[in-house]
């Protein structure tokens, strides 16, 4: 079933809602259990102050945990440590320090259970540059008990991708694509998306995000999602977990998130010496400024100002913004 | 076994290069017994061969791969024995038909096998030394490595046993020496000393790799 780009917002947001209703109910059956000592792991993903030391980087105790049946955003700037974080999760890296848990095995526990609940799509295509499709095809049903081949080619006749062509040849578009494929066709508990949808079409785009809400529908399975593209995150993001300089900033509700700030915008000049202390991140603007505050200190701003809902792009960009003003 | 699996996925990777192998034995064949007139050079080039195409999956392979082919489910010691068996089977099979090659030849002049098993066991023993040796340079250089470097590593072993291994037939081939009959005599023992030297190194070999890689990243 194909959803009409115009259509999605909608359908996503009633999706959302409906998750957000979900995450009430979940937190009350986990408290549940924790008062009866039933042992339930509603934790999917579950990522403890995780240290990876560079040269000039340090990621530095990464925590956040990404409970069964959503999504969850990973979102900073360039160089903010998403993809060390997601290589770490993967164990493509090795972390100095910290603890991963996929679906409560650890990578030491059980090497090869933890990968096996894994599908990871990259920012940019790893496939052999050699291979066909023929070839990942056989990879996968060599490797994975649970891959389906039917919905492999099923996939591969949908995204219309040629059979007969090197890897190489494909356009970006066709790598994600073929990304998706391979990491669909078998049984999967996390997707882990690092930048996936970065320089897609928004027709494939859209296609992706129903995939994504598709993937996560039957309550069991969860999505990390790293990307810079927050107006997707907006549509499908449960949380958000926001990191900078290899630090977590945020980790909260996607919609908490946006219900803890208010967009202020107005003359500088009437700007008190007081309501200046609570602004967040003060961009100069050609008529003024603009700036977030705390939803709960909005009683401290006058009459006169612009008060608008802000995006998340917003809150990152002025979160940022005050985070570089400190430093 | 899921070091096969691994094997596998190299195989695939490197199965256009490996159709240029089935010139090796051609080749082989037509240098041993019409331009050389030395029937055991066709076990030294198919040897040669394999020295050279057992570097393959290194030199294929990228740090971008790292998401699909270190997201198999599998252990790093998996990846490195595959890789290992590569290399095995395919020094095995050139091995193989280099001595059937020459066994042909031998019979249908009435020449005595037994050289030709001597040289095809010391030259499996070397082969397998070399590429154990090859492989643990490599991993330690990581997938980061430079195209020089690596022409350099996968060809003169090679050709240092290609030339060295031909150079030392032809010597004992011209006889006349108390050195030979010395060889002669334990052509046996020498044989089996090199298979299992050979085989020691390789199982030696993976055990180092898969250490190196072990805390590597991208590995």
């Amino acid at each position: 079933m194909f959803v009409l780009p115009q259509h999605i917002g909608k359908v996503e947001r009633n999706k959302t809602n409906k998750r957000r209703e979900d995450r009430v109910h979940a937190s009350t059956f986990m408290a549940i259990c924790a008062v009866t000592g039933m042992d339930i792991n509603m934790e999917l993903l579950e990522v403890k102050g995780l240290t990876k030391r560079y040269k000039e980087f340090l990621l530095d105790d990464v925590t956040f945990s990404l409970p069964k049946g959503y999504i969850m955003g990973y979102v900073g700037q360039n160089g903010a440590g998403k993809t060390t974080t997601i290589n770490c999760i993967n164990q493509i890296c090795n972390a100095d320090g910290g603890t991963v848990y996929v679906n409560g095995r650890r990578y030491k526990e059980n090497p090869i259970g933890y990968k096996e609940e894994i599908g990871f799509i990259g920012d940019e295509s790893y496939f052999p540059k050699e291979m066909k499709i023929s070839d990942v095809r056989s990879v996968q049903k060599t490797f994975y008990k649970s891959f389906q081949e039917g919905a492999f080619n099923e996939m591969v006749s949908r995204f219309q991708l040629p059979e007969k062509r090197r890897i190489s040849e494909f356009s970006r578009g066709m790598k994600v694509k073929l990304m998706f494929a391979v990491a669909l066709s078998r049984d999967t508990k996390l997707l882990i998306l690092d930048e996936a949808t970065n320089g897609l079409d928004p027709v494939i785009r859209s296609e992706v995000l129903k995939i994504l809400q598709d993937y996560i529908s039957d309550g069991e399975r969860s999505i990390l999602f790293s990307t810079h593209m927050l107006e997707d995150l907006e549509q499908i993001a449960d949380y958000i977990v926001f990191i900078d300089q290899g630090k977590i900033i945020i980790n909260e509700a996607k919609d908490d998130l946006l219900e803890s700030y208010i967009l202020i915008k107005g003359d500088k000049a009437e700007l008190t010496p007081e309501l200046r202390s609570r602004l967040i991140g003060i961009e100069k603007k050609e008529f003024g400024f603009e700036a977030l505050i705390k939803s709960d200190e909005a009683r401290y701003v006058p009459k006169g100002f612009v008060i608008n809902n802000p995006s998340i792009d917003k809150i990152m960009i002025h979160l940022i913004r005050n985070r570089m003003e400190e430093r | 076994m899921k070091a096969l699996k691994f094997l596998k996925v190299d195989w695939i990777r490197c199965k256009s290069q490996l159709k240029i192998m089935i010139l090796f034995p051609v080749v082989a064949v037509v240098l041993a017994f019409r331009g050389m007139d030395n029937e055991l050079f066709a076990i030294t080039y198919m040897v040669f061969g394999a020295i050279v195409f057992a570097i393959q999956p290194f030199t294929m392979e990228q740090m971008s791969e790292s998401g699909f082919i270190n997201m198999l489910p599998g252990t790093k010691s998996d990846r490195v024995t595959g890789r290992y068996l590569f290399a095995f089977i395919l020094i095995l099979l050139s091995v193989l038909l280099g001595l059937g090659a020459t066994v042909v030849y031998d019979m249908k002049h009435g020449i005595s096998l037994e050289p030709a098993l001597t040289v095809s066991c010391i030259f499996f023993g070397g082969a397998m030394v070399i590429c154990s040796l090859q492989y643990i340079l490599f991993y330690s250089l990581g997938k980061g490595k430079s195209n020089q470097m690596m022409a350099i590593i996968r060809i003169i072993p090679a050709f240092i046993m290609f030339f060295a291994g031909n150079y030392v037939l032809n010597w004992l081939k011209s006889g006349e020496t108390a050195k030979l009959n010395w060889i002669l005599d334990r052509t046996a023992e020498l044989s089996a000393l090199c298979v299992l030297v050979g085989f020691f190194v390789f199982f030696v070999g993976i055990s180092i790799s898969g250490r190196i890689i072990e805390h590597k990243d991208f590995a």
